[in-house]
């Protein structure tokens, strides 16, 4: 009896386990998509310049450039989804 | 003209006589014993004409000790983008920079750029030349000369909303790494670093600027119409970023001009004659011999 007792806490702890990990996972993904979009609009805001937006004074742009590589590479990336904004929010909250 | 203050700017409609006004500060201050840099930032560069020098980036000495240079616009943003290309290239992968070569070219040409040369000039020679009493600046026409001494307060402006940006992300970043990894992880951000660095360099900028004790800002205008208004314009714009003019210098002035207007509309500040020369003001004698006539005619215009 104290044997299946524990054999079903330790199954139940797993569970939990299992649980609290898919839920951080999942919380994990929303606030990653939620910092991909945040450093996708600084790259549009500091690179506007590069594709006809209102964009800093040059030398702010210049100066920030060394050390912007993932951001330029994340908008060209963008490009691909750009036309369907609302698929791409959709599928990351897991709605329809 | 005895100015107790460090860096002198001279301002106004192109073809007022900005350079020959800059120049005989400088000469006159030099006269009187004092430590004087006399700096060309107008691209058009009168004071090799005026001092009968060739003047350049180094520093030349033009008598006692009154020395004079010019900066090269071009050469210095030339400088400027060939260096952040450089760090592109050092820092990305081969394709990234690739694809960014092309924009180079064009970058040089952007608006911007040039106000942003000068800026950065004004911050190199204020640090490389603290030893001098005073520095005098012969500036560009009024639209370059007006973007210059904006440049800090707007830059200011998008580098605090990027500051601002930058941190949200950066505590985002915090909240994701302590749900991962159980513990905040400390992170070095290089954009933070330079975002601070920028507004750190430009607060500087605009805190000489409005330095009264730092900075004189004067206007030169001729008794006419055409820069008399855009006088009025300059000083309204500067007022915008928070800088005064403390003086102003009606240059080429002939005896039956009309002061009482100039008198009228400019009230509280410094107002100077320079008398219409009949010689054109070239060489340092003729410089020297004008300096001594407008010292004995003051009195009578006063």
């Amino acid at each position: 009896m104290i044997k299946m007792i524990n054999y079903i806490l330790t199954k139940v702890k797993h569970i939990y386990k299992n649980y609290d990990e898919a839920s951080k996972q999942k919380a994990v993904d929303v606030l990653e998509y939620e910092l991909s979009e945040l450093e996708n609009i600084y790259a549009l805001i500091v690179l506007g310049a590069f594709i006809g937006l209102p964009s800093p004074p040059m030398q702010i742009t210049l100066d920030l450039l060394p050390d912007m590589e993932m951001h330029l590479i994340q908008m060209f990336n963008k490009v691909d989804s750009a036309e369907s904004p609302l698929s791409e929010l959709f599928s990351h909250f897991d709605i329809g | 003209m005895e100015i107790q203050r460090k860096n002198i700017f001279y301002l106004g409609k192109g073809g007022v006589g900005k350079s020959t006004v800059s120049a005989l500060t400088a000469l006159q201050l030099a006269l009187n014993g004092k430590n004087v840099l006399l700096v060309s930032f107008d691209p058009a560069h009168n004071q090799s004409d005026i001092f009968r020098k060739a003047l350049s980036e180094t520093p030349l000495r033009i008598t006692g000790n009154l020395y004079a240079k010019e900066i090269d616009i071009d050469f210095r943003v030339k400088e400027y983008l060939s260096n952040i290309e450089k760090q592109v290239k050092q820092s990305y992968s081969y394709l990234t920079a690739l694809n960014l070569e092309n924009y180079f070219g064009i970058i040089k040409h952007s608006p911007g750029i040039e106000e942003y040369a000068l800026v950065s000039a004004y911050s190199e020679i204020s640090k490389t030349f603290s030893d001098m009493d005073y520095i005098v600046f012969d500036m560009p026409p009024t639209a370059l000369a007006l973007k210059f001494f904006g440049l800090p307060e707007l830059s200011l402006l998008w580098l605090e909303k990027l500051l601002e940006l930058r941190k949200e992300i950066i505590k985002k970043r915090d909240i994701i790494t302590k749900i991962k990894l159980g513990k905040k992880v400390f992170e070095r951000d290089k954009l933070l670093n330079k975002l601070n660095e920028q507004i750190s360099g430009y607060s500087e900028v605009k805190k000489a600027f409005e330095n009264k004790e730092l900075t004189e800002i004067n206007l030169v205008l001729n008794p006419d119409e055409l820069s008399f208004s855009e006088s009025e314009l300059i000083i309204k714009k500067l007022a915008e970023f928070n800088l005064t003019v403390s003086g102003i210098i009606v240059n080429k002035f002939v005896p039956g001009n009309s002061f009482n207007r100039i008198k009228e509309t400019f009230k509280n500040i410094d107002i100077k004659i320079f008398p219409l020369s009949q010689k054109p003001l070239l060489g340092l004698d003729s410089l020297e011999k004008y300096l001594q006539a407008i010292k004995r005619k003051e009195s009578s215009f006063e």
